[in-house]
């Protein structure tokens, strides 16, 4: 069997198929701040709890040298919440701090960075603060996402 | 047989791209949007303090039933009437009732009044159509859904939660947070007009600590409607709720209903811009 393809020809198909395919490729490594992944995320983690909010940002905006990343989220006395760490393409999980009203540290994963969410009850009401410890130098992935959601219990409230 | 290895290579790298394509769509669903640099999180800077990200905001429907745990109970004719959705022409007053159609429609829900939530869910379509918002409802389905389900709370405020969902993550990624804001300032009026009106008729401890519980979500709401004070009308809303702000700044000096002639001028306030806020004026 012959092929009618000139050589040269093929050379341009499989050139353009390469950067195609290089494209697609390229195009996946951002895909980590998305806000259909981020969204499937923050719905399995919340579970049972009702959505508040959600943010997320590719590291990139913060700059290249920024480690440090803060988000103050509202809420009520008595109320009972969940915070869901979704930091997404970094080599190791994302240390996330969080603070109440006071600025006083109620939860860290710093000891156990498996833990991705923190459940918590206000003691009142006010801006609780989350915080992220990023790497400022990851190589596992080009662009990885910072983003946490924050949910609340419609049924449960202690006052 | 060289072409034919090239095409092997070709074919290869193909699969091998598109495969990882695939298992990401998997993953993250198809038509994504992907968050950049130049997104609506980018950052928001206040008086007080430089965020990394865009403020949050209580949820309307939070609030809704931190106020129906406290007691606030079902009273007909408190609501906007969904029938006005069709009246509300700019931006601006489809932004502010879509917040008190949200409103309304976690007050009825959660008070099982399932016929009226209904209306209420379409007010919001309304709402959110007029603001070119369609993916809202129209990727998720949620109107069918919700018809579906009439009659079952926990169903309902499922899906309550969905939207509320997908409203915040489209404002976000396509920089309209004004509207997201005028939104919420709709929310925490109605709410707030409904447990003063619920307050005037008959005092309950509970619903007037929650009320002056949104001191807090108020003073916020004031200083992000604050980077468009330059328009006439967020200048005109945030110089109500500052005053109204003056009000509950009083009441929450002793957290007492003693002060009967502020509690008195704090729902004249309420109702005045309330009211100024569905006759569209």
């Amino acid at each position: 069997m012959k092929f009618n393809i000139k050589p040269k020809d093929s050379m341009k198909k499989l050139l353009l198929t390469i950067a195609f395919a290089v494209a697609a490729l390229s195009q996946n490594a951002y895909s980590q701040c998305s806000d259909r992944s981020i969204k499937k995320l923050t719905k399995e983690g919340l579970g049972t709890f009702i959505f508040e909010s959600a943010a997320f940002k590719p590291l990139s905006a913060f700059g290249n040298k920024k480690s440090l990343i803060e988000a103050a989220f509202s809420v009520y006395s008595q109320e009972h919440y969940r915070v869901l760490n979704l930091c997404q393409g970094f080599s190791d999980v994302v240390e996330f701090n969080i603070y109440d009203t006071d600025r006083n540290l109620i939860f860290s994963n710093k000891s156990d960075k498996s833990v991705t969410h923190y459940d918590f009850i206000a003691q009142k009401s006010g801006d609780f603060t989350i915080e992220f410890r990023v790497p400022t130098s990851d190589v596992k992935n080009p662009n990885p996402c910072v983003a946490f959601a924050i949910g609340s219990n419609k049924e449960f409230a202690t006052a | 047989m060289m072409i034919k290895t090239r095409f092997a290579a070709a074919a290869i790298l193909l699969t091998v791209a598109f495969g990882c394509n695939q298992k990401s769509d998997k993953e993250n669903g198809a038509a994504d949007t992907t968050a950049t640099d130049t997104s609506a999180a980018g950052n928001l800077e206040t008086d007080t303090q430089v965020q990394d990200f865009v403020q949050s905001l209580p949820s309307p429907i939070h609030v809704a039933k931190i106020f129906q745990r406290a007691g606030l109970k079902y009273i007909p004719g408190m609501t906007n009437s969904p029938g006005n959705a069709a009246k509300y022409m700019s931006p601006y007053s489809k932004s502010v009732n879509l917040g008190v159609y949200t409103t309304d429609l976690s007050y009825c829900t959660f008070n099982n009044q399932s016929q009226e939530a209904i209306s209420f869910f379409k007010a919001v379509k309304t709402m959110t159509d007029g603001l070119n918002l369609t993916s809202i409802f129209e990727g998720t389905n949620l109107v069918p859904r919700f018809e579906k389900n009439i009659g079952n709370t926990d169903s309902l405020v499922t899906l309550m939660a969905l939207m509320s969902m997908e409203s915040d993550f489209l404002l976000k990624q396509t920089s309209r947070m004004d509207i997201a804001y005028l939104s919420f300032a709709g929310a925490w009026i109605e709410s707030s007009y409904i447990a003063t009106q619920i307050l005037k008729n008959k005092r309950n401890q509970d619903i007037l600590s929650k009320l002056l519980d949104q001191n807090h979500s108020l003073g916020k709401l004031i200083t992000l409607l604050d980077a468009y004070k330059d328009k006439e009308e967020f200048a005109s809303l945030i110089a109500s709720l500052t005053d109204i702000k003056t009000s509950l700044d009083a009441l929450n000096s002793e957290n007492t209903i003693a002060h009967e002639e502020e509690f008195k001028k704090l729902v004249e306030k309420v109702e005045k811009l309330r009211n100024s806020v569905v006759n569209d004026n």
